[in-house]
């Protein structure tokens, strides 16, 4: 399969080698085609620094990388590609339409084709009543919509995005989830960079945590979120004996009807199955249990700091 | 092209936005209009009038070997020149920095556009509105002192390119300290200070002229390098002076102003091309 993008072992050091900030210590990242993908990481991690390496904005002191087919830093690279910086600043003297009329034009879109992309960026954000009023004027959410709506301007079929959500309120986040799979069910490929774990969750579908430059972990979502061998048990009012004492250790958590069941095996589950049976207990539902992308992050992050010291 | 034109039209609307095209015409007109009202003065233009074709005895006329309004119209376009170009610094110093401010250029280098065209679709953005406002600034004051004296000098018109040439390379250099520092105020100072020590240079040059003691020394090394390094901003005002009076241009100037124009740029290009942000 062809990549969106990938990187191999891509190395960002700035400043000299004994005392530079060594952002990205060889990153490895690829990203298929129609994939929304999340790189998580706390502050400092690198991830702004990976992206400008995408972009060629700075320049990665070694390793390589590929965006639509083109090595880093061609300008043919960046012709399919959409981009919201982190903390960007549009000429604070232009219109929200001018915003996109004047990227549009530098990211080579002319007319007639630049007036109907305007129209429907403007939809797809939610700025068309804010079209003529000067950026000076916006507030940050409106901000970050037109930031959206100029990453769209060239119809990209890869997106990057560093903190969409930055700054906007809950409907307006909602809206830019919606938007996001709305593009990928179109085909696009969407990067994006977040702290906002619960949002990334719900829509991304592969994602990267990278702590002091280094990726710690990778996968989907479902892979990350499944807690290996553990269950979630519901059963229905009973009078006879307490879970635990029929599954002994089994029962990792137990309250009134809902538990946490742990098993080292699938012959194990099963066999418990059948002995909660026998004891005449209804099962209402076994599911694997599922912890938070923000439990891992947290404990992720954690072990990584004490491995450290 | 449509990308070089892009960042040519949002120059001007940023030039629009801080108010420096308006600044520009203001203070022109401004001039324009005090020019006009000495030129109301009887005094003023009864000495034009019958001195007007006349050689004065005087030293620096004579030195000159030109009529008084010849030096009126000399002086006219010497402040012209001064003025225009110390505006036009000013002016037009911020559009590289602004253009590299954090948030702003992020976005840009992200885009399609080599970066070499950043730095040349913003210079020549400068350079039309500069080119806008000084024929504007020259014309409207030839028209102005030429119906007041009744008579038109058909050199001063030519001092627009004199002018711009003088601006051209004085602003290359206000892009390369942009580029390399990333600060409006350092910019314009190296702007300023560069035509000052033109100005120093000039004076030095010609003093060495005079007293030809025929030995170089090596403070004469040190100001040949500079004048040769440094846009030569001084000698295109007086080409501009000797156009005037009829007299011949030196064109050697010209073409080392223009080369050297060139070459701050292409540093400015390598330098942009290196940098991170
Ligand atoms: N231009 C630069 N010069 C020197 N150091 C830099 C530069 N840009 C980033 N860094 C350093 O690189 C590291 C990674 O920064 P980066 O901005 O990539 O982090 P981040 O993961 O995006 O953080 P955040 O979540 O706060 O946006 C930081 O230690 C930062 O100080
Ligand atoms: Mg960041």
């Amino acid at each position: 399969m062809e990549f969106a993008l990938t990187t191999d072992s891509l190395v960002k050091r700035f400043g000299n080698e004994a005392t530079g900030v060594h952002a990205l210590q060889g990153v490895s990242i690829s990203v298929g085609h129609g994939e929304i993908y999340s790189l998580l990481g706390p502050n400092g991690a690198g991830k702004t620094t990976f992206i400008k390496c995408l972009l060629g904005i700075v320049f990665p002191t070694s390793g390589s990388g590929y965006i639509l087919g083109h090595p880093l830093g061609e300008i043919k690279a960046k012709e399919g590609i959409g981009y919201l910086p982190e903390n960007h600043r549009y000429p604070l003297h232009l219109t929200g339409e001018q915003v996109l009329s004047y990227f549009g034009k530098l990211s080579g879109v002319t007319e007639p084709t630049l007036s109907k992309r305007i129209e429907e960026t403007l939809d797809i954000v939610g700025m068309k009543d804010w079209r003529n009023t000067r950026v000076r004027k916006y507030s940050k959410g409106m901000m970050q919509r037109i930031g959206l709506a100029q990453a769209l301007i060239n119809d990209p079929k890869l997106i990057i995005l560093d903190e969409p959500t930055d700054g906007v309120d809950p409907v307006g986040r909602k809206e830019i989830r919606e938007v996001l799979v709305r593009l990928r069910n179109m085909g696009k490929t969407v990067f994006l960079n977040s702290h906002l774990l619960s949002e990334v969750e719900r829509i991304s579908d592969r994602v990267a945590i990278m702590q002091s430059g280094r990726l710690i972990t990778e996968g989907t979502v479902n892979d990350l979120t499944r807690t290996k061998n553990e269950y979630e048990l519901k059963v229905s009012a009973h009078d006879g004996k307490s879970l635990s004492s029929i599954l002994k250790e089994a029962v990792l958590r137990e309250e009134d009807g809902q538990s946490d069941v742990a098993f080292e095996s699938l012959q194990e589950l099963n066999t418990a199955i059948d002995s909660l049976r026998s004891h005449g207990i209804l099962i209402e539902s076994l599911v694997p249990k599922r912890t938070s992308l923000e439990d891992i992050f947290i404990k992720l992050i954690g072990s990584a700091e004490v491995e450290r010291r | 092209m449509l990308k070089f034109r892009a960042i040519i039209e949002e120059t001007f609307r940023e030039a629009r936005a801080r108010k420096t095209l308006v600044g520009f015409f203001f203070l022109s007109c401004i001039l324009i209009i005090i020019t006009f009202f000495v030129f109301q003065n009887d005094t003023v233009l009864s000495a034009m009038d019958e001195s007007a074709e006349h050689r004065p005895e005087d030293m620096a006329a004579a030195l000159l070997s030109t009529t008084v309004l010849d030096v009126m119209w000399m002086a006219i376009a010497w402040i012209l020149y001064v003025f225009a170009l110390c505006l036009g610094i000013f002016a037009s110093a911020s559009f590289i920095t602004s253009m590299m401010e954090k948030g702003a250029i992020d976005l840009l280098l992200s885009k399609p556009v080599p970066r070499w065209l950043y730095i040349l679709g913003r210079y020549t953005g400068a350079a039309i509105i500069m080119f806008l406002e000084v024929t504007f600034f020259v014309l409207g004051m030839w028209v102005v002192v030429s119906l007041s004296v009744g008579r038109w000098n058909m050199g001063f018109p030519m001092s627009i390119v004199h002018i711009m040439l003088g601006f051209a390379s004085l602003y290359s250099v206000v892009v390369l300290v942009s580029v390399l520092s990333r600060s409006n105020l350092l910019a314009i100072i190296a702007g300023f200070g560069i035509f000052f020590i033109a100005f120093l240079l000039a004076i030095g040059r010609f003093g060495s002229e005079i007293v030809d003691t025929g030995e170089k020394g090596i403070f004469g090394y040190i100001t040949d390098v500079l004048y040769y390094v440094f846009p030569q901003s001084i000698d295109m005002g007086t080409n501009m002076a000797n156009g005037i009076i009829g007299k011949d241009i030196k064109w050697t100037p010209i073409f080392l102003n223009l080369g050297l124009t060139v070459s701050y740029l292409t540093m400015s290009v390598m330098a942009f091309k290196k940098k991170e942000f």
